[in-house]
Formats: C-alpha cells, sequence, structure tokens
C-alpha cells in the first residue's frame, strides 16, 4: 500500500485526510441532531435563544484551540522564515480542538447564565466525528504527522520509510472501546449531568498524553510536547471539575 | 392575517448555511490567487453583519448564525478551498 492513499470518485483523486474529514464533520452533526432528542439529553438542553450563543462559543473555542495548539506542538514548521501566513491555514489539533471548544462554552454559558450540563450530547458524536477522521489521518501517512516511532513489532505499518507504530489506529481502536465502556456505564447512569462529558474528556486526554511518547514529536517543553502538557492540564482541569461535581449533595 | 412566526432555530441554521455559502465563494476567489485580501474580507464582512444584526431581537438569530459560521468556514471551507487550489496548479 503506498501512503497517501488517493480515493478515486467520480473521475476525481480525492484526498483521504479531506475526505474523511467532511465524512467525520457530516456524520457526527448527523449524530448529535440524533442524540439530543434523547429524553435524557432535551431535558439538560437550554432554550435555542441561549443555546445559539452556546454553539458559537464551541465553534469560536473549538478554532482558536485546534489552531494555537498546533503552532505550539511545531512552532519551527508554522513560524518558519521566510513567513508564509498560507501555512497558519494547515495543522489542527484535536486537543486543542477538545479544550479550546469546551473553553469556549464554559465561556459563553457564562455570559448567557446557562447552568444546565450541555457536553454530554456531544460525546458519543465527538468520539464517532474523531475516529472517522483518524482514519483520514492513518491514510494520508507520513505528511500526516500522525504516525509512531519506528517499531519491530509485527503490527508495525510501513508508510514509505520503514514499520511504525500505527498510532492512529491505536486512537480508533481506544475510542472504540471507550465509547462501549462509557455507553454501557451511561446506560446504568441514565443522567445527563455533565459526568459522560468529563469522562470522556479526561479519559481521552490521558490517552494522548501516553500515546504521545510512541509519536516522533517534538518534545521541546520539559521533555514533553505541547499535546502532552494541555492534555495534562485538561485531564486536571477535568478532574477537578468532576470531583466538585460528585461532591455535590 | 396570519401572524408572522419567527423561528431561532431555523433563522440561525439558515444563516450558518448561507454563511457557509458566501464564504466558499470568497476563499475560493482568495484560494484561486484572484486577490489575497478576498479571504479576510469574506470574514470582517460576515463579522460586521453578524454583530450589526444582534442588535435587533427579531435579527439575532440570523446574526448569530452569520458569526457562528466563520469559525466554521474558516476550518471546513478555507481547507477544501486551499486543498483544490492546490490539485488544480
Amino acid at each position: 500500500m503506498d501512503f497517501p492513499v488517493y480515493l478515486e470518485m467520480l473521475g476525481l483523486r480525492l484526498h483521504p485526510h479531506l475526505l474523511a474529514e467532511l465524512v467525520a464533520y457530516s456524520l457526527s452533526f448527523q449524530l448529535y441532531l440524533r442524540v439530543r432528542r434523547l429524553s435524557v439529553f432535551r431535558e439538560a438542553t437550554p432554550p435555542f435563544e441561549q443555546m445559539m450563543w452556546v454553539i458559537m462559543g464551541a465553534m469560536f473555542g473549538a478554532m482558536f484551540g485546534s489552531k494555537i495548539l498546533a503552532w505550539l506542538e511545531a512552532p519551527q514548521d508554522f513560524f518558519a522564515v521566510p513567513f508564509q501566513p498560507r501555512r497558519l491555514i494547515g495543522g489542527k489539533t484535536i486537543v486543542g480542538g477538545l479544550l479550546g471548544g469546551w473553553a469556549g462554552v464554559e465561556i459563553a454559558k457564562w455570559f448567557v447564565r446557562v447552568r444546565t450540563s450541555t457536553g454530554d450530547a456531544c460525546v458519543f458524536p465527538l468520539i464517532l466525528g474523531m475516529a472517522v477522521g483518524r482514519v483520514g489521518c492513518f491514510l494520508t501517512g507520513l505528511s500526516d504527522h500522525t504516525h509512531g516511532v519506528h517499531t519491530r513489532l509485527p503490527w508495525g505499518v510501513d508508510f514509505g520509510d520503514g514499520p511504525r507504530h500505527p498510532t492512529q489506529l491505536y486512537e480508533i481502536a481506544f475510542l472504540v472501546a471507550f465509547a462501549l465502556g462509557l455507553g454501557v456505564w451511561f446506560t446504568h447512569a441514565h443522567r445527563a449531568n455533565g459526568l459522560l462529558f468529563r469522562a470522556f474528556i479526561s479519559g481521552y486526554l490521558l490517552f494522548r498524553f501516553a500515546v504521545e511518547f510512541l509519536k516522533p514529536s517534538e518534545k521541546i517543553y520539559a521533555g514533553c510536547s505541547a499535546i502532552q502538557l494541555a492534555s495534562l492540564a485538561g485531564t486536571w482541569l477535568c478532574l477537578w471539575s468532576l470531583y466538585g461535581r460528585r461532591s455535590q449533595p | 392575517m396570519t401572524v408572522p412566526t419567527y423561528s431561532a432555530v431555523k433563522n440561525f441554521w439558515t444563516a450558518v448555511i448561507i454563511g457557509f455559502v458566501y464564504s466558499a465563494v470568497f476563499y475560493g476567489g482568495g484560494a484561486a490567487g484572484l486577490h489575497p485580501g478576498l479571504v479576510i474580507a469574506a470574514v470582517a464582512l460576515k463579522l460586521g453583519a453578524g454583530i450589526y444584526m444582534c442588535f435587533f431581537r427579531e435579527w439575532r438569530a440570523v446574526g448569530a448564525g452569520l458569526i457562528t459560521s466563520v469559525p466554521i468556514a474558516v476550518m471546513i471551507v478555507l481547507t477544501i478551498c486551499f486543498a483544490i487550489a492546490a490539485v488544480l496548479s
């Protein structure tokens, strides 16, 4: 198999990442529309006059978060001399998008005085979107910068320069298993109070902190990458707010 | 006489789609190299119009939708336009 694996469709040669990204956005949005109709989530949803500001906060937060963390992850790629503004367009990180989106939601909720939890309905759509998106990352290969370090393990994938850890596939496997676990847990808990969202964020960020050690990313921040530091900070924030919620009567 | 109904949900998502299409035209022009300022102009015009509409209750959902379409378009449409431009060039 040669990477990137271009997909031929209607006489067009489509880049796998672009296609997977579009499919991921569409599928996860469709799933979100279905999930939020469930009574357990509908009860927690504020009126749309307030909810639209929360959506806006999520979008702006995700945009800034995903970009800023991508720039911090590899500053030499984005701010190389001579500076090219077009470089800033490329590069997005899931961790930055999640944390930025969460921050944007909390800021918007504070402004419009929404007290209910709105993130639980987003958990399974997010997992679906991320898993589909990672298929695009895997099919793109080395140029996506999401591959692992070289390995001699039998499941190593040759992206063109020898067998490497297929960290994109590890993430898909983790997401599927995590979704099943969260699904089983939530059917017993059956309450949209923010716990599901926080459990998802903290679990995913811990996984990302660990799997980043298998990636050849620049560890320029005290032996860690920017994504690892953001993951640790996000996990701490999440567990802290999780503890606060559990201790409420 | 029918009383006009006001649907925030409908207005919001319609504005998001309009903003999305509007960005595709402007970003497409910018990516094709017609004028590099087209991308900035698209964002500035849409943000300005959206913020102005937010001052009027009946238009608030439309304004919020237009503003929300900015990050969505930057994350999706801009990437597509530059990818297509790269393939065609």
